[in-house]
């Protein structure tokens, strides 16, 4: 008899636990962290195929295989847990970040590219690394330090893969076999925040993020940007991270890499079933198992549970490591299916600093002395990051204590980018319980409807600081005198728009509809606003060999800081990313998606390019009144010399040819 | 009748063994056999830059290379190199292939115009 109830209670137990980990498998995880060491952190990265299982398929991604380096070899140790929904660099202020990156991918039989003259060679699945955001040098590798920098113009490729095919004359790129070393210094007043690495391999960054080649960096912590105790808040503030992935997979189990925007309809159809992290695809009936899924995840994980405890609240940094796909996200009540209020803290991994002109949050007791930035919804095209304050709020937008089963739905609501761009489909990403914190903690402090940000955006307007830091790595970019720097009042002007009439002489069938060829176009304006003669590039394909700007430092290498008119004359949205820099918005800013007056506390790295209203086949067109441009001012200050890109972050339109290459020198 | 000294049969015998050892090691006798060397990569690019079809930049120097052998007298490298119209120290990589011919070493991809 006891022996029977011993056995029925091992086996209730044994349920007990399997339910226990089924349950708290569904909680969101934090990603996995690997934190500096006295101010140094040496990793191993492997990017390496992984089984990867998003139920109901098992499939191989890419992944990164992250250790700390080991003493020799080139390789995790097997114990090493590799993480399609990406790992987190812990770094701070000054360090320096050491990557040795290992290419072990397979060959790609589906890069579309790899059909462009004179691109054959991306089957090989050449990788590189892009540490995204961060204010860094690119420095090229020398005699005395063989690593590289921040330098996209570095492609690693997997020597079991073979050579490249014979007759292949890469040029203005270091070409390599097995590994590249980087060593990332990190000046000390670099901003604090999030930013992400991810591979730049030209013409197929798209397969290889899409395959889930992404993680992401922060430095410092929230708290060096929140104010806590000294106003009201609990020392620390949860924070959590949340890295947005996709993924495409068709039956019967195999990863298309070479996404396709119009894989599910937009809206689930009524027979579906709900979209909960994925969306079935189109081609195929039923629920059954011939139909493909678009994964959406959140740390790798399908529609994950989010429990957060109000009324402090936690802290969301939100990474949109999508290829292509751009987020409208909302946190949607589940009682009142209202979009619940969110106050962004920081954008683009630099913390925001909103004046009085800055729209404030809504109908909150005393938030005209404390200014803040609040939005009911997030617009985040492909690598913007947002960090937002997310707690439980009454209907006057006061932080309260939730009622009992207070949830909400984090959801991506849809997004449409134009008459000729994409559609991205609504999915659910997950659902969030709100639960009331009854720790001492929180009964003794007064959560106050704000949190107060001392944003770093306003000093870093102007990097005079880092580029002092950099001074030495500047240093090994000297003057050209083919680069000069723009004449006092002149401006730049980019032209955004797909290159109509390239035919792809062998067109890959995730080509439908466009012939997978953008461009980026350029000229030089005068005081008046007028072209300067003889500076127009009409738009055109990316060219690694040729700088489509050639620009000095200021005297003694200071910062030198230009305005720029973004023109987008094509008929689908795009977004501008610059790297080495962070860039602000002239006559109005962008916040969530929302267009607010500019107050200057804020920073990008990425913004949206709204797509024009009429038909441009050319910037003929455009000067002609063929097309309504909405046209964005910004004003980019340079700090760091060297040789660097800038692009649409769609990477479907980036490795199809929309990045330009800038070239930074030493002033003479 | 003269006798062979002491140990020549001895070095008639490593002689042969050697012989047949760069038989079986060399596919093709006649030709150089195993990895290109560095000189061998230079005087392949110096070739190529001659042919002046616009692939190739002056003044590249060739510092070090990791050759393996990819078919029958095709090899890849990752060489190192120097350029004269590069930064003072600059290294550049580049992964080459190179095919073996009768006359010596062919450059068939690779070593291409630089950044400076």
């Amino acid at each position: 008899m006891l022996d029977k109830l011993f056995r029925c209670g091992l086996l209730a137990a044994l349920i007990l636990a399997v339910a226990g980990a089924a349950a708290s498998a569904t909680e969101l995880a934090e990603p996995p962290v690997f934190a500096s060491i006295d101010h140094v952190l040496d990793l191993l990265i492997v990017a390496k195929p992984e089984p990867v299982n998003l139920a109901p398929f098992r499939f191989t991604g890419w992944v990164y295989d992250v250790c700390r380096r080991p003493a020799h070899g080139n390789s995790c140790p097997s114990s090493t847990v590799s993480h399609y929904g990406g790992t987190r660099l812990q770094l701070a202020k000054g360090d320096k970040l050491k990557i040795r990156l290992v290419n072990q991918l397979p060959r790609d039989p589906d890069a579309k590219h790899q059909y462009d003259p004179g691109f054959e060679y991306l089957v090989l699945n050449p990788t590189n690394l892009h540490t995204h955001g961060m204010l860094v040098s690119p420095h090229f590798p020398t005699v005395k330090n063989p690593t590289y920098g921040d330098n996209v113009f570095v492609f690693t490729l997997n020597r079991a893969n073979g050579p490249p095919p014979a007759g292949s004359y890469l040029h203005g790129l270091d070409m390599r076999y097995g590994y590249t070393d980087y060593e990332i210094a990190i000046p000390r007043s670099h901003p604090s925040g999030l930013f992400w690495f991810h591979p730049h391999a030209y013409g197929i960054t798209l397969n290889q993020i899409s395959s889930g080649l992404a993680g992401i960096l922060t430095v410092g912590e929230p708290s060096d940007y929140v104010c806590t105790t000294a106003c009201g808040m609990p020392a620390n503030i949860p924070v959590r991270h949340l890295i947005l992935k996709d993924t495409q997979v068709v039956p019967p189990h195999t990863l298309q890499d070479q996404e396709d925007p119009a894989f599910c309809d937009y809206q689930r159809a009524a027979h579906d079933p709900l979209r909960h992290g994925n969306c079935l695809s189109v081609n195929g009936t039923g629920t059954g198992s011939d139909r493909g899924r678009w994964f959406f995840t959140v740390n790798g994980q399908q529609y994950p549970d989010i429990a957060v405890r109000a009324p402090l609240g936690e802290i969301w940094r939100i990474t949109n490591a999508s290829a292509s796909v751009t987020y409208k996200l909302q946190l949607t009540n589940a009682a009142s299916h209202g979009n619940m209020l969110m106050q962004i803290v920081a954008i683009d991994g630099v913390s925001v600093r909103p004046n009085a002109v800055t729209p404030t949050c809504p109908a909150l007791h005393g938030a005209k002395s404390n200014p803040a930035l609040c939005v009911r919804e997030l617009v985040m095209f492909p690598s913007s990051r947002v960090e937002v304050w997310v707690t439980y709020r009454d209907r006057n937008g006061q932080p309260v204590r939730p009622p009992a089963g207070a949830a909400a739905v984090f959801r991506q609501a849809g997004m449409q980018t134009g008459p000729g761009g994409d559609s991205w489909p609504q999915v659910d990403l997950a659902s969030v319980r709100f639960t009331s914190d009854t720790s001492a903690r929180a009964a003794s402090s007064r959560v106050p409807p704000v949190l107060t940000v001392n944003g770093e955006a306003s000093a870093l307007g102007d990097p005079v600081q880092i580029a002092k830091e950099l001074a030495a790595a500047n240093a090994a970019f000297p003057a050209s005198a083919r680069c000069k720097p723009l004449a006092k009042g002149h401006s730049r002007r980019i032209f955004f728009n797909a290159i109509p009439g390239k035919i792809d002489p062998t067109p890959h069938p995730a080509d439908a509809g466009d012939q997978g060829r953008f461009g980026l176009g350029y000229e030089e304006l005068d005081e008046h606003g007028q072209p300067v003669p003889g500076t127009f590039v009409d738009v055109s394909v990316f060219d690694f060999t040729t700088p489509q700007l050639c620009l000095t430092l200021g005297p003694h290498n200071t910062p030198v800081t230009e305005h720029w008119e973004l023109v987008n004359i094509s008929s689908e949205d795009h977004n501008f990313h610059i790297h080495q820099t962070k860039f602000k918005l002239v006559s109005q800013d962008v916040v969530g998606g929302t267009t607010v007056p500019n107050g200057n506390g804020v920073l990008h790295d990425n913004v949206p390019v709204r797509h024009a209203d009429g038909i441009c086949n050319s910037v003929s067109d455009w000067r002609a009144g063929k097309c309504r441009a909405h046209p964005v001012e910004v004003e980019i200050p340079f700090s760091i010399a060297g040789d660097y890109v800038y692009h649409c972050h769609i990477l479907e339109h980036e490795d199809g040819g929309m990045m330009a290459h800038i070239r930074v020198r030493a002033s003479p | 009748m003269t006798r062979a000294p002491v140990g020549t049969g001895r070095v008639r015998a490593a002689v042969i063994l050697a012989l047949a050892g760069c038989v079986a090691l060399s596919p093709c006798w006649g030709r150089e056999s195993g990895n290109p060397s560095l000189a061998a990569i230079q005087a392949a690019y110096d070739a190529a830059k001659a042919e002046a079809d616009g692939n190739h930049v002056d003044g590249l120097t060739i510092r070090d290379a990791d050759c393996q052998q990819d078919r029958a007298d095709a090899y890849s490298c990752q060489i190192t190199f120097t350029a004269t119209s590069g930064a003072e120290g600059r290294l550049y990589f580049d992964v080459i292939g190179l095919d073996r011919e009768r006359t010596g070493w062919k450059l068939v991809s690779g070593l291409c115009k630089r950044h400076d």
